[in-house]
């Protein structure tokens, strides 16, 4: 963990350097660029939660915010399980030439989706003004989940690294899982929707709720969160950690030769 | 002062099974009762012990497969030994393959900054010494475009350019000198012996006996991953160059 912080000082010129060139690549000769990311929040979160509203007969405002932050939180989780895997395979050029810290790469991920994630809440941030439901202070209550978000996505974005790089095929079937996931965490729908319907227990078996709840909650109702659901994150994010700095100790030295 | 030290190293590659690194094989040799099959080792390296000082000139020289580049990867701190212990004090800049280790769909120009900042330099240095690298690499107007429009030729010239635009520590060759067309190998050569008079210390692996002999005052000879002789450039290449004599005929 030290090591790991003194290197997220040390080398931040060249991750972000690194970091900075994946993102202009990806929208590299796209007319729009960067406009893209906000454009398809826009139209899905617009869109989508206009028709699901009438649908299910509830408020649009209301839902259409709801939607927006879940599902913004959502594509962060998702990134640190798919990017996490390719961290190392798209280095393995670098992690066979150069005796750096492989934590670089890493934070290299971290980054990217971390550019992701502000667009993303700055883009729900916009959609609650035009609904009239922001407060500043919601920023302040959001913190705490942050701070875990963000040690969530270092732990599992690691763990995945070193997973990905051994099991090649390992990203193929986390996308897959991902979309069994999704229905089964409360992003398009508030989660007491099940809880009243009596199958409140697959919430309880899914910390990824928590994870979304902990950003949600303070964004749409200006306070702190359950307890409950920071106990859980917090949980899970020791875990996620432990089994990476264990990764770390462990198949380190395995990774120039399996990249 | 010791710039690597070497103590009792060994390196073993694992030979895996074609399927091993898939997830399916790894549940289902993990649910089967079917003995695992063992695994496969290769000792790339066996037992090496050697000390490098600060400014000694090394060469490695051995046949294709002695070991010479796992051991260049070991002194560089890339692969860690199976068994032993491996100490490096400086910054290592290894120049050990030029078609891997760069960003392709980016430009040039920007691999080199990319590639300096690898090799511990800040952001506004690797700009500073961008100018004379472009140059040196006479690759023109080509930096500024992805490097996947290169040829071999072209990346080469820009590796080469990159990686000894600094002063290094301690600089680890792979078989680099005298790549490139006549023109840019002369260039290269005269760029290594700037080196030569300045006190970093150089490690590089070679099959040519002419630039083992011209650019090293020590040289360890390979041979299956164990060292047959470390000494002066000029005792160890008369002994290689006998020992070829012999088995030659």
């Amino acid at each position: 963990m030290k090591t790991d912080i003194s290197v997220a000082i040390k080398y931040f010129d060249l991750y972000y350097f690194l970091a900075k060139q994946d993102l202009k690549n990806r929208f590299r000769r796209s007319y729009l660029g960067i406009s893209w990311v906000i454009i398809h929040q826009l139209t899905f979160s617009l869109v989508a939660g206009f028709i699901w509203a009438k649908l299910w007969g509830i408020e649009a405002s209301n839902f259409i915010s709801f939607l927006t932050i879940g599902s913004v939180i959502w594509a962060f989780i998702a990134s640190s399980l798919t990017e996490g895997c390719t961290t190392f395979i798209t280095a393995q050029g670098y992690l066979k030439q150069i005796p750096l810290p492989q934590s670089i790469f890493i934070f290299r991920t971290m980054l990217t989706a971390f550019f992701y994630l502000g667009v993303g809440i700055s883009t729900a941030v916009v959609v609650l003004l035009l609904f009239n439901k922001f407060k500043l202070a919601s920023l302040f209550y959001m913190l705490p989940g942050m701070a875990i978000l963000i040690c969530y996505f270092y732990g599992t974005s690691g763990v995945m690294a070193y997973l990905g790089l051994r099991y090649r095929d390992l990203q193929h079937a986390i996308t897959s899982l991902l979309s069994l996931i999704f229905i089964i965490t409360p992003v398009l729908y508030p989660p007491e929707v099940l809880v009243k319907k009596g199958v409140g227990f697959v919430l309880y078996l899914n910390p990824l709720g928590s994870l979304i709840e902990i950003i949600r909650y303070p964004l749409l109702n200006y306070g702190f969160a359950e307890t409950k659901h920071y106990l859980i994150t917090l949980t899970l994010v020791s875990l996620t950690l432990l089994f990476k700095f264990w990764l770390k100790k462990n198949w380190g030295r395995y990774v120039p030769f399996w990249a | 002062m010791i710039a690597v030290e070497l103590k009792n190293v060994s390196l073993d590659y694992y030979f895996d099974n074609e399927d091993s690194y898939s997830l399916k094989s790894a549940l289902l040799n993990f649910y089967s009762k079917a003995k695992r099959p063992v695994d496969k080792t290769f000792r790339a390296l066996n037992n090496i012990s050697f000390i490098i000082n600060n400014g000694e000139k090394v060469g490695i020289i051995g046949l294709n497969g002695s070991g010479k580049t796992t051991l260049l990867r070991t002194v560089s701190g890339i692969f860690h030994p199976t068994k032993g212990k491996v100490t490096i004090n400086g910054v290592v800049s290894p120049l050990l393959d030029f078609n891997t280790g760069f960003e392709y769909h980016l430009t040039g120009y920007e691999n080199i900054q990319i590639r300096l900042m690898f090799l511990g330099l800040s952001k506004k240095e690797a700009q500073e010494k961008t100018p004379q690298i472009i140059e040196f690499s006479e690759l023109g107007d080509f930096i500024y475009q992805p490097m996947r429009t290169y040829s071999a030729g072209m990346s080469l010239r820009l590796a080469f350019a990159t990686s000894t635009a600094i002063h290094p520590e301690i600089l680890v060759a792979d078989e680099v000198i005298g790549t490139g067309d006549a023109q840019f190998a002369i260039k290269a050569k005269k760029r290594l012996e700037n080196f030569l008079s300045l006190d970093c210390t150089m490690i590089l692996s070679s099959h040519s006996m002419d630039i083992v002999r011209n650019f090293c005052n020590r040289i360890i000879w390979l041979k299956n991953g164990e060292i047959l002789a470390d000494g002066s450039a000029d005792d160890v290449i008369k002994e290689y160059e006998e020992f070829f004599k012999n088995t030659g005929k």
